[in-house]
């Protein structure tokens, strides 16, 4: 019973997102029934200043989203101001559940295309943005016990800056600068190997889900 | 900006390390779960705070400015009716005009025009008409846009002066008919000159007591081709032969003509385009001029019969060459029997 509950600990730890923490919800100022509402009145009026307003809202994760991939202000700017007029041409023509997540997939698809048009692609790091399917419910206790052992096990395939990382983030909840000050990795180095031990445990686990 | 701005300072905070360790542990720990707001601390950590408040100031106004732009640019309703119904009036009066506008292909397209009181020859379509009691037909002579040949069949004692309706049709087909009076022993046909851009009025009539030195060629001026087409050519006694004038629509001056020039070529014609036969008529060539001047794929608009067809072929091929053309040549041989009528 203890064994189950300890991989309920920690898997939802590695796996499941933080569901307390919801950025979005943590905004004095986000208001998706307001982004809603704007959005509305704008495909209904076609005032461009009613999008222009939305789009001021959110400009400074455009700006943010662009600079990460861009690596430069002044582009990032003249990105953000190109992606206003994409979302002028695409908003009408797709459904907009929530406009933020939409309007962050079309900044980044922006982004990516650029660099892939200026073969820039090399330099830049991507990331898998795997959903990881909630899998407390689809195992049995058996299961889960069997699964507890192969987490553990792909845990110890990992390399070791891997492993060190993910066990000291997720099962200890150290942060990175801590991580940082008990391992001696650069900050850099310290993301990177969290998001490639949790993209390998993630194969692992699954290789072993498919034996 | 301003509904992100809390999390932003959450963000710059956590970047500044003003942060205690739970708290950059959550920021991170929701980091790793949502990429948005990765990238967001990972493009914070590319820039610098000063430079990146500016440029977010900067597009905050592009922002506005292009969303003036717009309002600015944006037409009224009735503006827009305006603009609406002047184009529809433009497009209106420009139809019109197009509609109206005579088929300017020909230059010989303004004849029956030019003087109402002439009685304008007779332009068949594509069926006979009995008209005056004079029997018209057309014959295509190549296609709808090269040229078209109209007969007029008259009675043996038929006077010009019978046809009087005025009926010119000039279509981009470009082709008319004219009816003018011949002698008995004449027949006359008129055809367009390209050197001049007159109709030419070519006699390979044949005589009817076999004189071959009555067939007659005669260039004529427009004014003589009004009045060979009004019918208005002198002699009361004439009776009406075959005319016909043949306009290729595409013919340009000096373009598309044996190059000794058309009235070697006609008497060349004349002399060769007897027959010891007893069939006579008329055949239609078409053909192109190649490179060297040779006329080249020939083809047979309007045949006689193989034997009159072949001969024709050969008078196309053994007679002159030709000035180079794009232009499909359009070449009219009538052949005479030798044999006197009874």
């Amino acid at each position: 019973m203890q064994a189950i509950e300890l991989f309920h600990k920690q898997f939802k730890k590695i796996f499941l997102p933080c569901r307390s923490m919801n950025w979005f919800s943590n905004s004095k100022k986000s208001d998706p029934a307001g982004d809603e509402l704007l959005l509305k009145q704008y495909l209904k009026t076609g005032d461009l200043a009613v999008l222009g307003k939305l789009f001021q809202q959110h400009a400074s994760m455009v700006y943010y989203v662009c600079n990460r991939y861009l690596q430069d202000s002044e582009k990032s700017k003249d990105a953000v101001m190109q992606i206003f007029e994409e979302l002028i041409v695409k908003v009408g023509k797709q459904e907009i559940r929530q406009f933020a997540s939409w309007l962050y997939v079309l900044s980044r698809n922006y982004c990516l295309m650029q660099l892939r048009s200026g073969k820039k692609m090399q330099y830049v790091p991507f990331e898998e943005f795997v959903e990881f399917p909630d899998m407390e419910h689809q195992v049995d206790h058996e299961g889960k016990e069997k699964q507890l052992t192969t987490l553990e096990k792909c845990l110890e395939k990992l390399p070791e800056g891997q492993k060190q990382s993910i066990r000291l983030f997720f099962l200890d909840e150290k942060c990175y600068k801590d991580i940082v000050d008990c391992t001696g990795f650069t900050l850099n180095d310290v993301k990177s190997y969290i998001q490639n031990g949790k993209r390998n445990l993630k194969i692992c686990m699954d290789k072993n889900r498919e034996k | 900006m301003k509904n992100n701005q809390p999390d932003i300072s959450l963000i710059r905070k956590y970047l500044n390390g003003e942060l205690d360790a739970a708290a950059m542990y959550k920021l991170e720990r929701q980091a790793e779960n949502d990429p948005l707001l990765m990238d967001v601390i990972r493009g914070m950590e590319n820039g610098q705070k000063q430079e990146d408040e500016s440029r977010l100031l900067e597009i905050d106004q592009l922002i506005n400015r292009r969303v003036q732009e717009r309002k600015v640019q944006k037409m009224t309703p009735w503006k827009l009716w305006a603009a609406a119904a002047s184009l529809i009036l433009i497009s209106a009066v420009t139809g019109i005009l197009v509609y109206n506008k005579p088929s300017g292909k020909m230059h010989t397209a303004d004849l029956a025009k030019s003087d109402n009181n002439i009685p304008a020859p007779v332009v068949g379509e594509q069926n006979a008409k009995v008209e005056s009691g004079i029997q018209y037909e057309s014959v295509p002579l190549v296609s709808a846009d090269t040229a078209t040949v109209v007969r007029a069949k008259a009675p043996v004692s038929g006077r010009v002066a019978a046809v009087k309706k005025p009926h010119l049709n000039l279509n981009d087909s470009a082709s008319i008919a004219a009816i003018s009076s011949a002698q008995k022993d004449k027949a006359s046909q008129i055809e367009y000159d390209p050197l001049k851009q007159v109709p030419v009025s070519i006699g390979y009539g044949m005589s009817r007591n076999g004189n071959i030195a009555n067939a007659r060629m005669m260039k004529t001026n427009e004014d003589t081709v009004r009045n060979a087409l009004a019918g208005r050519v002198a002699g009361t006694t004439t009776e009406l032969n075959e005319v016909a004038v043949v306009m290729a629509s595409s013919a340009k001056i000096g373009s598309g003509e044996p190059v000794i020039g058309w009235d070697k070529y006609k008497r060349y014609l004349e002399q060769n385009s007897v027959t010891n036969s007893s069939w006579a008529g008329t055949v239609v060539l078409a053909f192109r001029v190649d490179d060297s001047g040779r006329p080249v794929q020939i083809r047979i608009v309007r045949g006689l019969n193989d034997a009159a067809n072949q001969k024709a072929e050969e008078l196309l091929i053994g007679g002159s060459k030709w000035s180079k053309t794009e232009k499909e040549v359009t070449l009219k041989i009538k052949f005479r029997s030798s044999f006197v009528l009874p």
